[in-house]
């Protein structure tokens, strides 16, 4: 019995060196480097036009998060690996006002900027231009390839190397249920196996993003990434984060 | 003031009141009815007037009387102006519809007997409005208004934003409103409160209101909601109560004298063989079932069991059928086509169901108030007696019904309770506002504060509803723009913004929370097999195995609104039913069982058996079997506790726990007979407090008689004193902290948002799925509750402590237990629960009260799911 939960546990070799943090974000030890995802600023400004009015509090909670992770980490750098912002057609007011004070924010607290193309990153490059700042289709560095997971990654032109795959576009999450079947739903990080090597799913940092429940399996194939697709889901292992309870790693997801 | 009818006139004296034309059409009644006696005359001298009476006592017409006579007399005279003289509300359109027939009747068989005589007409107009009326139809309504308006609750808000409509309105004499007993307990009431004064607001003399009631307590309380508050008092209103006009007859029966080790098929059997018999010895039967799955299935029994007898001759009514299936069954129904017709509760209100000789109840109708307003439903003419049989189900049921009928004898009523200071159906009315034209803080919140459910709103309450709508919640000013109203916190003035504002408004008025289905598939050939709820959708997952339609099946997929199946029978279902349909017992009637029990016991004791059966039998109105099952079940339960050496008896002024162990598990049972709306509030604060101190989980399950809290066998606690723990605690403060991470949270947020408007169901032409302002509804309520006064926030939890759950009676019973009026006894450990307890045990409502520490409940998930991985390896 104990052998078979250890199995369940056991970290691969191939495990790399990360920190989960319960805020959202994931820290790599080796890069120095705080990585997020799906911030989707701007999101409540759609949500208003669709008849959603909820109140404009994400960007300060994103700040905070920030803020707690930075206090956390050595981290040097940030790495956004996509969908900064939220709207796919022009950029809307609030978002404009928001990226700017997000880079802002960077820029007060001295740490690089590294950015990852999203489906979401229409019409960004411009204000990215005049910070100086690059809108890059993916990122390596040190066997670690970042890109946001929309597109295959056939799709890409010049992948180079790599032992880990980092993305984002899931929102994943898993809803795990209590002695009395009520399901709980938390945001997650996913780990598993792509085509022989090991594959990160960040969760979103975004407030506004309910998460993609990856139990139910309610979700729609075409939705999810292409990249995820090829992969053996319940072979994955969630790691659950709470912003109050911390950061705890579950069985693989065929068990829950 | 609100005072009492006491002058009773007599048939001459109400004809003397009329006009000849009218008192020629009224004389050929032979009888003037108790209502008629007392109403119509307050009603011809312009008195605000509450008429209490069950359905066919010829209430309506008292209504109506005076009021037609004025404008006959009118037109007559040549005065009648083309305008609204009278409006009519009724809570049903189906029910309006009648409405406007039975005026139409009369008055053309006034107008008739004039043009006898004169060779004239009186040309006085009815219309009615609803979100049926089509754009033409209201069109000529403006240009040409009826003299009487009828219409519902919604319809008149809509109207009240409207511009060109609303020139027609501001010469009201005479509102009604119909069915207000059903109307006042709920947001749909709170709601007209409003849009009646609002109303009274833009008419520069008041009208003379009416309201209708069937019966209901305390007629006080309905009066102050009909005629509203001015300068801090009520309005005059004089209360005609002929809530005994008509004679009613009730019995209750029980299919067996022993509703403990009879099995379930043989209750079945017997029920059914009662049912036909009833059915067959009366002309048309009509049975309320309390729920639509009981509906379904009754009738689907009887068409079974008795095939001769029932073919075309029964139908189903309930709310999940479509409007015109409804009114279709209706339809049969008046016109005597039906044997008998099958009910959950949408046959309750007053629509004219025609010659219906018997009304049988299976299982309680919950309170007194329901079972006479059920019963009213038969025997509908005021000559004929109300006849109503009771089939108990279960044994916790046949005391319950058998208590409901020595109250209903006794002309104990239950108590309504109706909603304060709602702050959603405020937003809504002070974007309704709004739009009517631009506000001063102070004048508005006078006209508000004129409707009986917002007399104490505080300055307070009322800015933060105008900060939320102008969207100066939040920390950016510039987002104001978004807001619905602008507020100008200097000046004190909000106004409207946006010129989307009012159809915004008109597509998302009302308060019913829509309650999609979603309709269940079978695989392989997607047949169409019934409808689950959008909520119990969510909770499911791939392999689940629930029960629909008594068969159970295994969710496979969903897509859009429809979720597929496949057979899975022979295995159990995995999905408990978290979702009960059940009404809840009223607080009164739950202290007159408690007080029952105390009393049956004491008589057991000191009086001979066939001396107690005979009690039973008279008290409740019971046949022999019911009256002896009642007496084999309390007796049973004595003996139980004699067992443990307990001579007390559970009653009002006595609180029994037991303490039952079964496999690793612990349960303390609360035989706190309170109703489940207190037991829901205790269990919670009790539960909550307890895994607080041993750093669990502690489930609860809840139903009318109690509560039990199950925790593992290894931790023990000292019950009693944690109990008495909670009597010094702020049950309020205590009650929200618990509440705060339970499902009922989510789930209400999201109606309280619709409501208010936070999130649309219609937009831009585009009506957004359940689903999809769920899917938004967790994700906000975690945004909007960092915002302290947030209003949508505060009236989720206000929604859930008053009106979801019993707040105020719960404190009743904090007080008793700590003024020593209620005792606590609590039993030594047992092994088997007592007779009294295993219903409880077996069908209460279960949650989970989390420890409030986050991180503990991710570790006792875990562990949780470490258990499910070691059984299925075990099985393997």
């Amino acid at each position: 019995m104990m052998k078979h939960f250890k199995s369940i546990f056991r970290k691969s070799p191939k495990d790399s060196k990360i920190r989960v943090l319960k805020e959202g974000g994931v820290y790599f030890e080796s890069l120095k480097l705080l990585a997020i995802s799906d911030l989707q600023l701007g999101h409540e400004a759609v949500l208003h036009n669709r008849g959603i009015s909820v109140p404009m509090e994400q960007f300060p909670i994103i700040i905070e998060r920030l803020e707690s992770m930075l206090k956390e980490t050595s981290a040097t750098r940030v790495l956004i690996n996509g969908d900064l912002k939220h709207e796919f057609s022009k950029a809307a007011q609030q978002e404009w006002d928001e990226v700017l004070k997000l880079l802002d924010f960077f820029k007060s607290k001295k740490v690089e900027l590294i950015l990852v193309r999203g489906n979401h990153d229409n019409y960004i490059e411009k204000i990215l231009k005049n910070h100086h700042l690059k809108l890059n289709d993916y990122y390596c560095e040190d066997g670690f390839l970042f890109v946001h997971g929309h597109k295959s990654l056939k799709e890409y032109i010049g992948i180079p190397e790599f032992k880990t795959l980092v993305i984002g576009h899931v929102h994943p999450a898993v809803s795990i249920k209590d002695d009395v079947e009520i399901p709980h739903k938390y945001h997650c990080l996913l780990k598993g196996e792509f085509h022989g090597k090991e594959l990160l799913v960040l969760p979103s940092i975004s407030p506004l993003a309910s998460g993609t429940d990856m139990v139910s399996q309610n979700y729609s194939h075409d939705t999810l990434s292409p990249i995820l697709n090829e992969c053996d889901l319940p072979d994955f292992i969630p790691v659950v984060i709470d912003e109050k309870g911390g950061v705890k790693e579950f069985p693989k997801i065929r068990y829950l | 003031m609100i005072t009492f009818a006491t002058n009773e006139n007599t048939r001459d004296e109400v004809l003397n009141l009329l006009t000849p034309s009218v008192a020629s059409w009224f004389s050929n009644f032979k009888e003037v009815t108790l209502p008629q006696r007392y109403g119509v005359k307050l009603i011809h001298e312009g008195k605000n007037t509450l008429i209490s009476a069950p359905t066919g006592s010829g209430k309506t017409l008292t209504a109506f009387l005076s009021i037609l006579n004025e404008l006959v007399g009118l037109s007559e005279k040549g005065e009648l102006e083309e305008r609204i003289y009278c409006i009519y509300v009724s809570p049903l359109r189906a029910l309006a519809a009648d409405i406007e027939k039975n005026l139409n009747g009369p008055l053309s068989q006034i107008e008739e007997i004039y043009q006898k005589k004169t060779g004239k007409t009186h040309g006085i107009k009815v219309a009615m409005r609803s979100g049926d009326t089509t754009q033409a139809e209201r069109a000529k309504m403006v240009k040409h208004p009826p003299h009487i308006l009828i219409t519902t609750p919604e319809s008149l808000a809509i109207i009240l934003s409207s511009p060109i409509f609303i020139e027609n309105f501001k010469q009201i004499k005479w509102l009604i409103t119909d069915e207000i007993h059903e109307l006042a307990s709920g947001k749909r009431g709170t709601h007209l409160s409003l849009t009646i004064e609002r109303l009274q607001g833009i008419n520069p003399t008041p009208f003379v209101r009416i309201g209708l009631s069937a019966t209901i307590a305390p007629l006080e309380t309905i009066a102050e909601f009909l005629v509203g508050y001015e300068n801090n008092l009520p309005r005059d209103c004089i209360i005609v109560n002929a809530q005994y006009a008509k004679e009613m007859k009730l019995e209750l029966i029980s299919p067996s004298e022993d509703l403990i080790y009879t099995t379930q098929d043989e209750m079945q059997k017997r029920t059914y063989k009662i049912l036909d018999e009833l059915i067959q010895s009366h002309r048309t039967t009509l049975i309320f079932t309390n729920t639509r799955s009981g509906t379904e299935r009754l009738v689907h029994h009887l068409k079974t069991l008795f095939p001769k007898n029932y073919l075309d001759n029964i139908e189903a009514h309930h709310s999940s059928l479509s409007r015109e299936e409804r009114r279709d069954v209706e339809n049969k129904l008046k016109k005597g086509e039906l044997k008998v017709v099958v009910s959950s509760t949408s046959l309750e209100l007053g629509i004219d169901i025609g010659f219906v000789d018997l009304v049988v109840q299976i299982g309680s109708p919950k309170s007194v108030s329901r079972a006479l307003q059920r019963t009213g439903r038969s025997g509908h003419d005021i000559y004929k007696i109300s006849e109503s049989k009771m089939i108990a189900t279960d044994r916790d049921d046949l005391v319950e019904v058998g208590v409901m009928l020595q109250e209903a004898y006794k002309g104990h009523v239950d108590k309504v309770q109706i909603p304060q200071n709602c702050l959603d159906v405020l937003a809504q009315h002070v974007v309704g506002m709004a739009i009517q034209q631009q506000w001063k803080f102070d004048d508005a919140l006078k006209v508000i504060r004129q409707s009986y459910c917002y007399r104490n709103l505080t300055d307070k309450q009322f800015k933060s509803v105008l900060m939320y709508l102008s969207g100066s919640f939040s920390s950016l000013e510039k987002f104001r723009v978004y807001g619905k109203i602008w507020y100008d916190d200097q000046k004190q003035e909000f106004g409207k913004r946006g010129k989307m504002l009012r159809v915004l408004y008109a597509t998302n008025i009302g308060t019913i929370p829509d309650e999609v289905s979603v309709s269940v598939r079978l695989l392989p050939l997607s047949k169409h097999i019934g409808n689950i709820e959008e909520e119990f959708l969510e909770r499911l997952r791939k392999g689940d195995r629930f029960v629909l339609g008594g068969n159970i099946y295994s969710y496979e997929y969903a897509k859009g609104m429809n979720a597929y199946v496949s057979i899975a029978s022979g295995q159990k279902p995995t999905i408990p039913q978290w979702f009960s349909e059940m009404l809840p017992l009223s607080f009164d009637l739950s202290v007159a069982i408690s007080k029952y029990r105390g009393d049956l016991s004491t008589l057991m004791k000191n009086k001979s058996k066939p001396e107690v059966l005979d009690f039973i039998r008279k008290n409740s109105h019971c046949n022999d079997l019911a009256a002896t099952a009642i007496y084999n079940y309390f007796s049973d339960q004595m003996a139980f506790l004699l067992l443990l050496r307990c001579h007390v008896f559970h009653s009002d002024k006595q609180l029994v726990i037991e303490e039952f162990l079964s496999e690793g598990k612990r349960h303390f049972i609360f035989h706190s007979l309170f109703g489940r709306r207190v037991n829901d509030v205790l269990a919670k604060v009790l539960a909550a407090r307890i895994s607080h101190k041993i750093n669990r989980n502690v489930v609860i399950s809840f139903n009318d008689n109690g509560f039990v809290l199950t925790m593992s066998r290894a931790v023990n606690v000292e019950i009693k004193k944690e109990l008495f723990m909670i009597t010094n605690l702020d049950l309020e403060d205590q009650a929200r902290e618990a509440i705060k991470q339970t499902e009922t949270l989510k789930r209400k947020f999201r109606n309280v948002a619709v409501r208010s408007l936070m999130i649309l169901k219609n937009y831009m032409g585009k009506k957004r799925s359940v689903g999809r302002q769920h899917m938004g509804a967790h994700v906000m309520l975690g945004i909007s509750s960092r915002l302290a006064d947030f209003p949508v926030i505060q009236e989720t939890f206000r929604e859930i402590l008053e009106d979801y759950m019993d707040l105020k009676n719960a404190k009743l019973i904090q007080k008793q237990l700590k003024d020593g009026d209620l005792t606590v006894t609590a039993l030594p450990p047992y092994d088997l629960p007592s007779p009294f307890a295993q219903l409880l045990i077996t069908q209460g409502i279960s949650d989970v009260v989390l420890v409030a520490d986050r991180k503990a409940i991710l570790e006792q998930l875990h562990t949780l799911v470490l258990k499910r991985i070691g059984k299925i390896k075990e099985n393997a």
